[in-house]
């Protein structure tokens, strides 16, 4: 069986942990209860070549209170930056821990998740950011994890990236 | 597993789990162990037993090993990660590598109520920014959707303006057989056209005013008169409407040459508001009087009526826009139910305060407050 390490990494409150709630367990939270260093989960996926155990490591939100440690990626397979879509900045700073996360581990297979699908009229990041950032080649998944739209494409569509990075 | 004799005294009284690696790349236990780490760790405990019960040790073991081989003495935190131990419960964990008296050590310790305390200052610190910035986006959606209205009501109301004006004009000439005499029934209704343009004019000069005021485009024009000067004309506009309700309308005299410092036209507009409001609402035989006095630097006007009253549930809503008290079936007159906001506003944008006293069947008292100028000329 293949286990890998992905890592969900994001400014805070942008719905890191509620994904993996929604993935993993199936449910959602509406109160915001914040991740204080790493919080691991593992999740197996049936996959065409077979099965996939993930590791799921969800990284504290990035802030001046407790900046990212980029240590916690090492040995990832993979990540997810997760961005707000009603938070403009956090498109920003997902950009941002991208570019560090590359500076130190290398190019890793990754997915960027637009997070809160659900509040859609509210969403700050406009259209045309988000196709620059896919005319980047950016994996770009919009995604709900209080509906639970896209959360399981992203992590489907990481995985997939990781096992083609095996062949 | 075995104990080193040397540690126990140290960590025994901790709720902390001490191992030492060893030359062949496992570890011994080095204290008796707190009772939750056992059950978790497969022996002998090396390093897959180790991540397989702490998987976060995966990223940390490699980091500690590099700390033991470049450093004399000291430790290397590993952060806090939590992880679940059944599918209802979690705990937090953190680990340190510690170099002390030449000998290796990785302790793993179950975090309690300092990692609560942590987490809750975080929690609150995170949620308040994240209330911060909701606010402010909400704030800048206010202001948006506010600026959108004012500018749409704006331009609305000029481009209903123009054509109206021409319907006001003509309609005026036709009622004066200005262009040819008309019969009677028809200068009758050219002169229905005139009213009900008026009206409408009236109503389009209402939202232009709250707009200009939501949007801090209202310009004020301040000059010193007395509320004599501008009580005598509003009360000479009035007089049609007073005569038909049949209510009469009094000033105190001593109040007349009170000083006031505001803008003419807008003073001459709050009077006309609350005044034609109290008219409206009180019954044949009533009265609506005004009087005033000075307060500081400013002049306190109060309008009072022996009307119908406003009952206490309504009260906190009457200065609502469009809001308008119900009326009795078959009541003509008519209101946009803008004429107190309006008023209350422009008052506001003098920096005065407006309110109100009312009780059922006992009449209501409108009081407001404007600069004298005897004091405060420059703020305005």
């Amino acid at each position: 069986m293949i286990q890998k390490k992905i890592c969900m990494v994001g400014a805070y409150g942008v719905g890191k942990t509620s994904l993996v709630k929604r993935f993993v367990e199936s449910i959602f939270d509406e109160r915001y209860h914040t991740t204080v260093g790493v919080k691991i989960d593992k999740k197996r996926l049936q996959m065409e070549d077979g099965e996939l155990t993930l590791v799921l490591w969800d990284l504290a939100g990035d802030d001046e209170l407790e900046p990212l440690r980029l240590s916690y990626l090492r040995g990832a397979s993979g990540y997810i930056l997760v961005a707000d879509g009603c938070r403009e900045s956090t498109l920003d700073i997902a950009g941002d821990l991208h570019s560090r996360i590359a500076g130190v581990h290398g190019a890793l297979p990754f997915v960027l998740a637009v997070n809160k699908m659900d509040l859609e009229a509210e969403w700050r990041i406009s259209e045309d950011r988000l196709a620059r950032v896919t005319a980047l080649g950016w994996p770009l998944i919009r995604t709900s994890a209080k509906t639970g739209a896209g959360v399981d494409q992203t992590f489907s569509t990481l995985a997939s990236l990781l096992l083609q990075d095996l062949k | 597993m075995t104990c080193d004799p040397g540690v126990i005294g140290i960590f025994s009284t901790l709720d902390i789990a001490v191992l030492k690696p060893t030359a062949h790349g496992v570890f011994t236990v080095a204290a008796p162990p707190p009772h939750w780490f056992l059950p978790l760790v497969a022996d002998p405990i090396g390093d897959d037993s180790l991540v397989s019960a702490f998987p976060f040790l995966d990223s940390f073991l490699p980091n500690a090993r590099d700390f033991w081989a470049r450093v004399e003495a000291g430790s290397l935190r590993s952060g806090t990660w939590v992880q679940r131990d059944s599918p209802d419960s979690e705990s937090a964990f953190e680990a340190t590598a510690l170099r002390a008296l030449s000998e290796n050590y990785l302790l793993i310790a179950m975090l309690g109520e300092e990692f609560q305390q942590r987490r809750s200052a975080l929690q609150s610190a995170r949620s308040r920014g994240l209330e911060k910035e909701a606010l402010e986006r909400r704030n800048r959606e206010m202001e948006r959707i506010t600026g959108m209205t004012s500018d749409f009501l704006a331009t609305m109301s000029h481009e209903l303006r123009t054509p109206l004006n021409a319907i006001l004009g003509f309609s005026a000439l036709l009622t004066q057989g200005k262009g040819g005499a008309l019969p009677e029934r028809q200068q009758h209704f050219a002169g229905q056209v005139h009213q009900a343009a008026s009206h409408l004019l009236a109503l389009i000069n209402d939202l232009l005013d709250l707009s200009g005021m939501e949007a801090g485009r209202m310009r004020l024009h301040p000059e010193a008169f007395t509320l004599g000067d501008e009580l005598q004309e509003t009360f000479s506009t009035l007089a049609p409407l007073a005569l038909q309700r049949k209510v009469a309308l009094r000033s105190d005299a001593g109040c007349l040459p009170l000083p006031i410092y505001a803008d003419r036209i807008r003073f001459r507009q709050i009077l006309h508001n609350l005044l034609s409001n109290s008219l409206k609402f009180t019954p044949e035989g009533g009265t609506v009087s005004v009087s005033a006095h000075l307060e500081g630097p400013w002049i306190e006007i109060v309008i009072s009526d022996t009307g119908i009253g406003i009952p206490e549930a309504e009260q906190s809503l009457i200065f609502e826009k469009f809001y308008q008290v119900p009326r009795s079936k078959g009541d003509p007159l008519e209101g946009t139910g803008l004429g107190l906001p309006i008023a209350k506003g422009l008052v506001e944008q003098h920096g005065g305060k407006m309110s109100l006293r009312s009780r059922l069947g006992a009449g209501s008292s409108f009081t407001f407050t404007l600069p004298s100028g005897i004091f405060n000329r420059g703020e305005l």
